[in-house]
């Protein structure tokens, strides 16, 4: 073991929690050292590019298809889900669907850039409904802190459109930048659904097709500037910043936007002050060592490896006065586990959440220009709050612009029924696919899960990856108020699909393989949103959670664990805008404290 | 001296930096797909840039109450385009040949040319040689630097004549601000008076050929003119190179990865209707592109986002020409004409 | 004398109902061929254009359908039409290559990113392959109608 050099305050995880920190602390003028378990290829932009290629050639084009992972990194994948063979213990009794991305960048390189605020509501979900648990924050304490993370990730949207189910706005703040502007797909839907009402456990609410709020540039409000393509190659070459100026309507989102218009964590660290930082790539961290009698993290050791395709490391050990773990919600909680401080409270690990969503896809009454635009741009609302939800979970919709791709394979597998199956050819084989792929429609529909005790993530000895560390150990469930939060979510597509005039086309059986889950005779294929939580639960009682509001460890006063592992709940938002709230107000806390 | 000539001068602005955008597009889309990564990016940046210069003269035209025009078979650039210090612009593939056409166009402080020294292929397919206005208009054969020069003094003398108010008397809603264009460098400059006229003028000049030792600038940025020398001599610059001797590595650059355009191409060359067709397809996205862009120089600067697409549309419409072989043409491959010969009626649409 | 690229392109023009200029257009022609003889070898290939030639020309489209439905020619024929439209090779089916036998390089896979990039599939669509081709900012807003040139 080396000892290193130290440093301020020691980040692990180069993911969009920890570039956050990074950047803010080095500003104000403290040294960091950034460990980042993954390569950094897409630091430059010819780096990226590769990752771009390794996307344009994968047969299946799925959420990790452009980001395949180092030997001594190993990452979950969707396509390990049905064998149950990847790098998650898959312990049931359901298999946990999502996955993030250890690289520099982390799971923003892939993610669809949903930038919503959790509502208010979200908060108090214990307190208002009787279910679930109350964040020890409330929204408006929060609320300067979405503000300033829509500035840092760059968010695109109108308040006039978000100010709705309770989410209020700091007087005349609008986002950095206008809204990405609506697909066709959804002005046309919108003409059918706008003003319908549906019935919600006692209440009627009326539905309206509404922008989100997007990571994706777009036309800059005052002064901002939208931030272009990462391109830190060294000695000047740097040419690739003028790309990603504008959404281009690249369609890819996930799992990759090829000019970087869409929010990627490598923006905000190229903003950090240089002079500050260190980054190390490729430094897997394997134990945290603490003072056994002040219980003081005396430092963190890491696994550095030269290779990507090979498990060989030396072992480093990296100091500083503080520590922030930024490595995501479950290899947070696997590193504190196998350092052996699963802490007293016995939640660390547990609380285990996920978005678990359901498909809906149909054939539109006539063309709508599928396959164009960002993978999606507007969704439907209404269903994420009320007073249901005392008895199932909220929902949110996602309305595609990308078709049945991501439901069928389409329009590869539209051409192969085609003429594999029709044996469709020349000008009828043309004429057919012009006619059907044009009116392709497909709804996301992201159900809330409540934290429960038994779905967690946990460690075992036997089950270790190639560089001898843990993989993590998954039990998992859906009960009964995120079932029929699921029913509820199926029986409203099917009601917008009527009304809209959309031929329902959702056919489970040959369509792409997601985990089932059965509910009153019904059965459900869902799929994760790539959103963690719950796993090192924020509080105000020590013996009830992991850490404190600012996401400080009750039990090691000088570390940190941020991220969306600290969600007590999760509302049915992307967790990566509250997450980079959090991470500033806990940059804001570590800036004050290293100061005084 | 009068607004009548600077109305001359600046209108020739907007040509000239419009006739360099369809050579630069030749350029870009002859590579073949899955190489030359570097020049790609250093012919898109350029393009970027050269659109907006465009817009920055109009900016200025619009502000002393002029009508900047792109639109019209008498106002787009016809090839081979001859500029004002004599630099030929031909509609060429990737090519030693354009890239030295390029660093004559991005050095502004070139000398006017006297004798033009393409390749002798070249030469015999330039039929036709069409007059940059800018070259008409001017006192006599002049470096683009000194042509930009020009305006300002102009601008100068003028306004101490009949007073800045009365010279810079355009309606403000009609510049074009960062809301419809972007660029690497940022955003165009909102004219309204002489100095930020300068400082329109001066960023369409100072953006392209550095005049330091180095060719690193202060921020340890390359200029497009020292990019485009890296990719003449297949070497990048280290920052330890004088101007004129990059010793790095490779770029990556291949000449022979680039599909064989014919230079300037005729529609009426085109024997095969279905390649008739095509090139009409292109031509017009090109027209439309043309008139989107006049409509937005014209008071409705929002239809530079329409325009965007219809560049996407052109692109399409160019890579289908470009990878098409051209019979009985000793193995060159069709590529896009530039031609303002609407071939079917264009129905003017509403600005969103 | 049509040469093997032009037989082969015509025949695809058939195949695909997209016109020889838009297949050419693609860049892909020379790619898509020598794709097929390393997977299938020159003298089936060969044989398969001559076949395509002699069904065009004697009975036009019903020759056309002839092939796409023969027991033999019918996959590859298949084969080459979703090589256009999505840049991808399929593997044969097991019945075929029971008969014909097989190649190691005869598995699913994208030929090239280029070929992913140009499959017509999209532009049946009237779209762009999504990651590639990007239409601008706002142009997703824009009707299908209008797109269409």
């Amino acid at each position: 073991m080396t000892g290193e050099a130290e440093h301020d305050v020691v980040v692990v995880g180069a993911g969009v929690a920890g570039s956050l920190v990074a950047k803010q602390l080095t500003r104000a003028g403290f040294r960091v050292l950034v460990i980042e378990a993954g390569p950094a290829t897409a630091w430059t932009f010819d780096g990226y590019l590769s990752h771009l290629q390794t996307f344009y050639t994968a047969t299946g084009k799925g959420p990790e298809s452009a980001w395949p992972p180092a030997a001594a990194a190993p990452q979950p994948d969707t396509r390990d889900l049905r064998a149950g063979d990847g790098y998650f213990v898959q312990d049931g009794p359901l298999k946990y669907g999502s996955t993030y991305t250890r690289l520099q960048g982390g799971s923003t390189l892939h993610w669809l850039g949903v930038s919503l605020r959790m509502l208010p509501e979200d908060f108090e979900l214990r307190s208002r409904y009787g279910v679930g648990r109350d964040w020890p924050l409330d929204y408006p304490s929060l609320e300067p802190y979405y503000r300033a993370a829509e500035r840092e990730i760059g968010v695109a949207a109108d308040v006039a459109d978000q100010s709705h189910l309770g989410v209020e706005f700091a007087a005349g703040y609008d986002y950095p930048m206008q809204r990405i502007p609506p697909s066709y797909s959804d002005t046309v839907l919108a003409a059918a659904v706008d003003g319908m009402q549906v019935t919600s456990g006692a209440d009627r609410v009326t539905l309206k097709v509404r922008s989100y709020p997007a990571a994706r540039n777009s036309i800059p409000r005052g002064d901002y500037h939208p931030v272009g393509a990462v391109d830190e190659r060294p000695k000047g070459q740097r040419l690739a910043r003028d790309l990603g100026q504008r959404c281009a309507g690249n369609t890819s989102c996930t799992p990759i936007c090829p000019i970087q218009a869409k929010y990627n964590a490598g923006k905000t660290l190229a903003q950090a002050d240089g002079t500050k930082l260190q980054v190390i790539a490729q430094a897997v961290a394997s134990k945290i060592n603490v003072d056994a009698v002040t219980g003081e993290v005396t430092g963190v050791e890491y696994q550095r490896y030269d290779d990507p395709s090979s498990p060989r490391h030396t072992v480093h050990l990296a100091r500083g006065r503080a520590y922030v773990l930024a490595a995501h919600a479950i290899e947070n909680t696997k590193l504190m586990l196998s350092s052996g401080l699963a802490g007293a409270s016995g939640t660390l690990g547990r609380n285990l959440m996920d978005h678990p969503s359901i498909y809906g896809w149909g054939l539109a009454k006539a063309p709508v220009g599928a396959y164009r635009g960002p993978l999606s741009t507007s969704g439907i609302d209404d269903l994420r709050g009320g007073a249901f939800r005392a008895q199932h979970a909220a929902f949110r919709v996602d309305i595609g612009n990308d078709g049945w791709r991501a439901t069928t394979g389409a329009p590869d597998t539209a051409v192969a029924d085609a003429v594999l199956t029709q044996g469709l050819f020349g000008a009828d084989l043309r004429a057919h696919l012009t006619a059907t792929l044009p009116r392709h429609v497909r709804f996301s529909l992201n159900v809330e899960q409540l934290p429960s005790m038994t779905n967690r993530v946990s460690i075992d000895p036997r089950q270790v990856d190639k560089l001898g560390n843990p993989r993590p150990v998954i039990n998992y469930d859906i009960d009964e108020y995120t079932l029929a939060g699921m029913a509820a979510a199926k029986s409203f597509y099917q009601g917008v699909f009527r009304r809209a005039g959309i031929d329902d086309r959702t056919d489970q059986e040959h369509a792409a393989w997601f985990p089932t889950v059965t509910y009153q005779g019904d059965m459900f294929r869902y799929h994760g949103m790539g959103h963690f939580a719950g796993t090192h639960v924020m509080g105000d009682d020590a013996s009830l959670s992991v850490v404190d509001t600012d996401q400080r460890c009750w039990e090691h006063r000088n570390l940190f664990l941020v991220g969306s592992g600290s969600f007590p709940t999760m509302g049915t938002s992307n967790p990566t805008l509250t997450m980079a709230a959090l991470a500033l107000r806990t940059a804001d806390r570590l800036t004050a404290e290293l100061s005084g | 001296m009068s607004v009548d000539r600077l109305h001359e001068l600046l209108d020739a602005a907007v040509k000239l930096e419009l006739a360099t955008i369809p050579p630069y597009l030749c350029a870009l889309y002859s590579i073949r797909p899955g190489g030359n990564e570097e020049a790609t990016l250093v012919i898109r940046s350029i393009v970027v840039e050269e659109m907006l210069h465009m817009i920055l003269s109009a900016n200025v035209l619009n502000a002393i109450g002029g009508r900047p025009r792109v639109a019209g078979k008498e106002n787009a650039p016809h090839y081979p385009h001859e500029l004002p210090n004599g630099i030929v612009m031909d509609l060429q593939p990737f090519s030693a040949a354009s890239v030295e056409a390029f660093l004559r166009v991005e050095n502004p402080q070139h000398p006017p040319e006297t004798s033009d020294s393409a390749p002798a292929t070249l030469m015999g397919r330039r039929t036709e040689l069409h007059r940059s206005s800018a070259r008409s208009v001017s006192a006599g054969p002049t470096t683009i630097g000194a042509f930009y020069g020009e305006i300002l003094d102009e601008l100068t003398t003028v306004a101490s004549e009949i007073g800045e108010r009365a010279l810079f008397c355009g309606d403000p809603a009609r510049q074009i601000s960062g809301d419809f264009y972007y660029a690497g460098g940022g955003a165009p400059v909102a004219v309204t008076d002489l100095a930020s006229a300068r400082r329109a003028l001066a960023e369409v000049v100072e953006q392209g050929e550095g005049e330091m030792a180095s060719p690193y600038d202060e921020d340890g940025d390359l200029a497009h003119f020292y990019r485009l020398e890296q990719l003449k001599y297949d070497r990048s610059y280290l920052r330890s190179d004088t101007v004129g001797t990059p010793t790095g590595p490779s770029v990556g650059v291949d000449f022979r990865a680039v599909y064989p355009m014919i230079p300037n191409p005729r529609e009426a060359d085109y024997a095969d209707p279905d390649l008739r067709a095509a090139s009409a397809t292109a031509n017009r996205a090109w027209i439309r592109l043309l008139e989107q862009t006049d409509n937005a120089f014209d008071g409705a600067p929002s239809n530079l986002i329409p325009a965007v697409h219809t560049m996407f549309r052109l692109r399409d419409a160019m890579v289908v020409l470009l990878a098409n072989p051209l019979p009985d043409s000793d193995g060159h491959h069709a590529g896009p004409t530039f031609e303002w010969e609407p071939s079917a009626p264009v129905r003017a649409r509403a600005s969103r | 004398m049509t040469s093997r690229r032009e037989q082969f392109v015509d025949a695809s023009a058939e195949l695909t109902g997209f016109p020889r200029v838009q297949l050419f257009g693609t860049g892909m022609s020379d790619k898509y061929l020598q794709a097929l003889d390393e997977i299938l070898s020159v003298e089936v290939v060969d044989e398969f254009l001559a076949l395509c030639t002699r069904a065009a020309d004697t009975s036009g489209n019903a020759g056309v359908s002839g092939i796409v439905q023969h027991a033999s020619w019918g996959p590859i024929a298949r084969n080459i039409i979703i090589l256009w439209y999505c840049g991808t090779w399929t593997a044969l089916p097991d019945a075929w290559r029971a008969v014909h036998g097989t190649a190691p390089t005869d598995l699913d896979h994208v030929v090239s990113a280029e070929a992913y990039q140009m499959g017509l599939q999209w532009v049946a669509a009237g779209a762009h392959p999504a990651g590639a081709r990007q239409q601008g900012f706002g142009a997703w807003a824009i009707s299908p109608a209008e797109t269409v040139s």
